[in-house]
């Protein structure tokens, strides 16, 4: 196999449209899943050498996460603790140290996967995705990027450079939950993150449902709404509209649906406290 | 403190483990696996492997030399599946190539036509009659059974006030072993074959190994390399792999390699043995047992490995710690299609411990007693008979002093008074703690020959080469080997140069298991140095009181007397009755408690472990900082059993093949711990010393499910007691008071 390092990011796109490799960034999804699958490609483009995407930046009052930027990387950035302290945490929860230090939020993002642990964040975030290949640069947001269980809205020729996320407003209270099997390597059995700006909510889950999702029925009725343990328990009803748990080897149906509640149930404890 | 003698290479990175082998001209072997765990073998279709670049040969039931069949207690378990598949782990070839990518291409390649036969994936129904037999030359599915029949349970039932039945289910669990199974095999020019490899037991390897190749013993060299970790599971499965490379390297004349992957290792491995108990029990109003029925059926999968010996030992140990002066067992282990079980740390007393240490904590629920005075009432005393007619008076009961110092140190009473009962705290929350405690009988016992032995060599240059017939399994047996010799010498433990096993030079000592290396390895090695020290007596008094270690050594040297011993140890005599289940089974036994205290989160049914204390007597503890290792980790391995681990099959088939989806403990939920020595010094053991490898991994599972009773009100019945069960027991809940 031809492993490739990208010199800088035009090199990799080049390199993108060229050789047709998948990226390799930190290879903690992708060499588990070529593992698994016996299926090896010819090649694959290393980005981790990429310094132009491991920037973090505030501009125009938007955060820009550079795709190439690890977990550990997040987690430390103080802009990101300063403004989006939900995506510190969740950061924070994936596998553990030796992943955090490769893993990036970039592969977390691709990789696609329903239970990736930054991704609800983005979404209640209302993230963009930036897009680029030699063709040029997409824009895209967060809530139109995943059409399906591991189906995005990405070209073959394309590299996810960054992530967007507006500035949130002074007094957004956002908090992420995670229930795994154990503290530390466990892929969320359910995670999420809440958000509450003045009276409007943002709500998403991931791994209750075939991709991330927001929860739109709840927040609909949480919008405007002084946030209290009756209203939630009414909340709690119309949770299992937005999402559609699966039984698999990490947990049931049954469980999942439950313990999205209690975590719903848990922000509005921790609300009361801000 | 006392250094690990194998510490510095194990951090620098210097231990040589199977896979650092590497030589000349060597070529790799994988695994082709069962297509389905129960199906007739059509065809095998090599002809699109073997053309793929690098393909050395493709190896089948048909190139075994030597016996198809092998195992250690029953040779029912083919070193390659032949017409039947039996379980999923069964290999049907090996595909040997010069690269690893080469052997697994080709792997890819071959064509198995099969028919799938109806298979069994639960001891309940392959024990109905008529049930298709998995071992067709068997009269039926059961591997083994071991009858205990002390006194007339009928009359102890007639003299109680309370008869209570309640039935208790444990998991498959994978030993996790951080090293997959490996090893390098090279046949040598006079027709031999030297296998060096990861094996817990090289005895065994060599056994299979001659077996398997039609070659006598003593053509076949195991050598073990550093083993990474074993638990009991570095036993059958290697010795078998062993056993292939053996064949591959003898037909090739190449040395072969095999190195499993982690979803090699376990799919193929054998598992702890899921137990389904059935206890009946009746005890008076004042709380003294009368009588219990016990009937325990073990799942053995495909084969028969050491079955037997998995479950006589807890039917030995069936009663716990306390006497009912009447009693009756059956143990079953049962063919299933299911991966096949085999020794694991505990051999069987995980499982029945939680059952008995649960029934024990329900009973005293029943009539209403204190779950702790209960047990006092009933435990072993100096000198009590137990039921299998042993009288215990050769060592120290000392199961009321593990308990007592468990608990104080625990702050027991303080605590128990603190536990939810099924009335959580202003959050949603549980708290609880829970104890419980065992006997266990030392070594072997009636299983097998208890036999050990070691060698001592002095060089000139006054160094001792000692080598003895156990193996290290990562447990710190040589460290503790080399540290009873040099003291027994007089010599610093620097003196030593450790050789490990080799089975060419040492003699069978049996295996390492059951606990039993301190102890029979230790005794060996002291006989060893009584020899030498008798030799060495007349030369120093010659040569004056104030000579050092090397002056008599050069003396002896010069005056020819060589300074070398074997040195033996047999275990004391055992006996057993196999209708009836009498007998002295073990010639000495060990006592321990472990306590732990818990939360629970009630909404999620989540767990924290927030503290676990062992208190266990092992004799005398000949290092007390290993010791203590081996109770912390015994204890958090005890904790995975109770909480979190389980192989999963589906059809016979594991779900979980890879540690993202078997989930061991992580250092993050390893709560804080406290480690309890007592030292009872037994006659039988060096210096005293009794066992502890096992006692300490066998208590963990009931204790927890104890304080999960004391925290939520419920009781769980089945390991692992998951998060998901536990919320949904919760929302059906009633309150202990209820
Ligand atoms: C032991 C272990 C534990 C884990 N635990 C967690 C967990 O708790 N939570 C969790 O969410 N995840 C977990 N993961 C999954 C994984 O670590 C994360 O998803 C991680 O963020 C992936 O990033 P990466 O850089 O390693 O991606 P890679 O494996 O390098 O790539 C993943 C996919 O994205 C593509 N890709 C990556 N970067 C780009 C880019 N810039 N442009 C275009 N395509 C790209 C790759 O081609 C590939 O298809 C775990 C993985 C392991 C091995």
């Amino acid at each position: 196999m031809e492993i490739i390092k990208a010199k800088n990011l035009k090199d990799a796109l080049k390199l993108r449209t060229e050789k047709k490799f998948p990226i390799l960034a930190g290879g903690t999804d992708i060499l588990v899943q070529m593992r698994a699958s016996r299926n090896f490609p010819k090649g694959m483009i290393c980005i981790s050498g990429v310094r132009e995407l491991k920037k973090i930046s505030l501009k125009n009052n938007k955060i820009e996460i550079g795709a190439g930027a690890t977990h550990s990387e997040v987690a430390l950035n103080k802009l990101v603790q300063k403004y989006l302290p939900a995506l510190t945490d969740a950061c924070k929860t994936v596998g553990a140290r030796q992943i955090q230090n490769r893993g990036t939020i970039g592969g977390n993002v691709m990789n696609a996967s329903p239970a990736g642990d930054t991704l609800p964040v983005l979404l209640a975030f209302d993230a963009e995705v930036v897009l680029q290949s030699v063709r040029g640069k997409r824009i895209v947001p967060f809530t139109k990027f995943y059409k399906g269980y591991r189906s995005i809205d990405a070209r073959s020729d394309e590299i996810l450079t960054a992530i967007i996320i507006k500035k949130p407003a002074p007094k957004t209270h956002a908090v992420f939950m995670k229930i795994g099997t154990r503290r530390a390597q466990a892929i969320s059995k359910v995670c999420a993150c809440f958000v509450r700006a003045g009276d409007k909510f943002a709500i998403a889950y991931g791994s209750v449902a075939a991709t991330p999702v927001r929860c739109k029925r709840v927040e609909e009725f949480l919008n405007g709404k002084k946030i209290s343990a009756a209203i939630v328990a009414e909340a709690l009803e119309l949770l299992n509209e937005d999402i559609q748990p699966i039984e698999d080897i990490r947990s049931s149906a049954e469980y999942r649906s439950h313990v999205s509640k209690v975590l719903l149930d848990r922000f509005q404890r921790i609300l009361a406290t801000f | 403190m006392v250094r690990r003698i194998d510490a510095i290479e194990k951090v620098t990175g210097a231990a040589i483990y199977a896979e650092d082998i590497f030589l000349p001209d060597m070529i790799y072997a994988v695994p082709l696996f069962a297509p389905h765990p129960h199906a007739k073998i059509i065809s095998i279709d090599t002809a699109k492997a073997k053309v793929v670049r690098g393909v050395v040969g493709i190896f089948t039931a048909s190139d075994v030399p030597g016996e198809l069949r092998t195992g250690g207690v029953v040779q029912d378990h083919y070193i390659f599946a032949k017409d039947v598949t039996r379980y999923s782990g069964d290999v049907v070839a090996m595909i040997a190539a010069e690269t690893l990518e080469a052997a697994r291409e080709a792997r890819d390649k071959v064509d198995i036509k099969f028919e799938p036969l109806p298979a069994l994936f639960s001891p309940v129904d392959a024990m109905k009659p008529g049930a298709p037999k998995i071992h067709p030359e068997r009269e039926n599915n059961i591997c083994c059974h071991y009858p205990v029949r002390h006194g007339d349970t009928d009359a102890g039932f007639k003299k109680s006030d309370k008869i209570i039945e309640r039935e208790y289910k444990t998991q498959h669990v994978e030993h996790a072993y951080l090293e997959p199974e490996g090893c390098v095999a090279i046949a040598n020019a006079d027709g031999s074959v030297t296998v060096r490899g990861g094996m817990q037991h090289p005895f065994t390897a060599q056994k299979f190994t001659a077996r398997a190749t039609g070659l006598p013993v003593n053509k076949v060299q195991i050598i073990q390399t550093t083993l990474g970790g074993g638990f009991g599971g570095k036993d059958d499965t290697i010795s078998i792999i062993c056993a292939r490379a053996a064949i591959i390297t003898l037909k090739t004349k190449r040395p072969v390699k095999i190195i499993y992957t982690r979803e090699e290792s376990v799919r193929e491995s054998y598992k702890r043995h899921p137990f389904h108990v059935k206890f009946k029990a009746g005890v008076t109003k004042d709380g003294k047992l009368q009588a219990l029925e016990a009937n325990i059926v073990a799942d053995a999968g495909a084969y028969c490995s050491t079955s037997p010996f998995v479950i006589w030992r807890p039917t030995v140990q069936c009663t716990g710690p306390y006497i009912y002066p009447n009693v009756k067992c059956d143990s079953y282990a049962v063919y299933t299609n299911n991966t096949f079980t085999g020794a694991m740390r505990g051999f069987g007393s995980p499982q029945i411990n939680f059952a008995i240490e649960s029934f024990i904590d329900e009973l005293a629920a029943e009539i209403n007693a204190d779950p702790i005075e209960f047990r006092r009432k009933n435990f072993f005393t100096q000198g009590c008979t137990t039921h299998t007619g042993q009288k215990f008076d050769n060592h120290k009961v000392a199961i009321a002093e593990v308990v007592n110092a468990a608990l104080e140190k625990f702050d027991w009473n303080e605590k128990f008074g603190k536990c939810s009962r099924g009335a959580p705290d202003a959050n949603g929350n549980y708290y609880g703690i829970g104890m419980a405690c065992s006997y266990r009988g030392v070594s072997l016992g009636h299983e097998g020959k208890d036999f050990c032995a070691a060698i001592i060599k002095i060089t000139p240059d006054a160094k001792v080469e000692l080598e003895v017939g156990v193996a290290e399994n990562c447990q710190g047996l040589k460290t503790v080997m080399a540290n009873i010799c040099a003291k027994e010498l007089g010599v610093e433990v620097e003196k030593i140069i450790y050789k490990d096993v080799d089975t060419l030079s040492v003699p069978d000592s049996c295996p390492t298991v059951a606990s039993r290396g301190t102890l029979v390895g230790g005794n060996a090695v002291i006989d060893a140095v009584r020899q030498i020290k008798e030799k060495m007596a007349p030369v120093a008094k010659n040569i004056g009181a104030h000579s050092s270690f090397e002056d008599i050594v050069s003396a002896c040297h010069s005056m020819n007397i060589e300074l070398h011993a074997l040195g033996t140890w047999q275990g004391p005599p055992v006996s057993w009755e196999e209708t009836t289940g009498q007998g002295n089974a073990y010639f000495t036994y060990v006592y321990g408690c472990q306590v732990v205290e818990l939360e629970v989160e009630g909404k999620s049914g989540k767990v924290r472990v927030k503290k676990m204390l062992g208190a266990h007597d092992m004799g005398k503890a000949i290092n007390p900082e290993m010791a203590k290792g081996q109770i912390f980790g015994g204890m958090v391995m005890g904790m995975g059993f109770g909480l979190k681990e389980e192989i999963i099959h589906k059809e016979g088939v594991i779900q979980n093949l890879n540690f993202d989806k078997y989930r061991i403990v992580t250092s993050a939920e390893v709560p804080e711990m406290e480690a309890l020595i007592v030292e009872n010094r037994d006659p039988a053991g060096p210096w005293g010393a009794k066992a502890l490898g096992e006692p300490v991994n066998e208590l963990m599972g009931g204790a927890i499910a104890n304080a999960l009773y004391y925290a939520t009100g419920v009781r769980f019945r089945e390991t692992p007691i998951k998060a998901e069960t536990i919320r949904t027991a919760l929302s059906l809940r009633r309150s202990i008071s209820d």
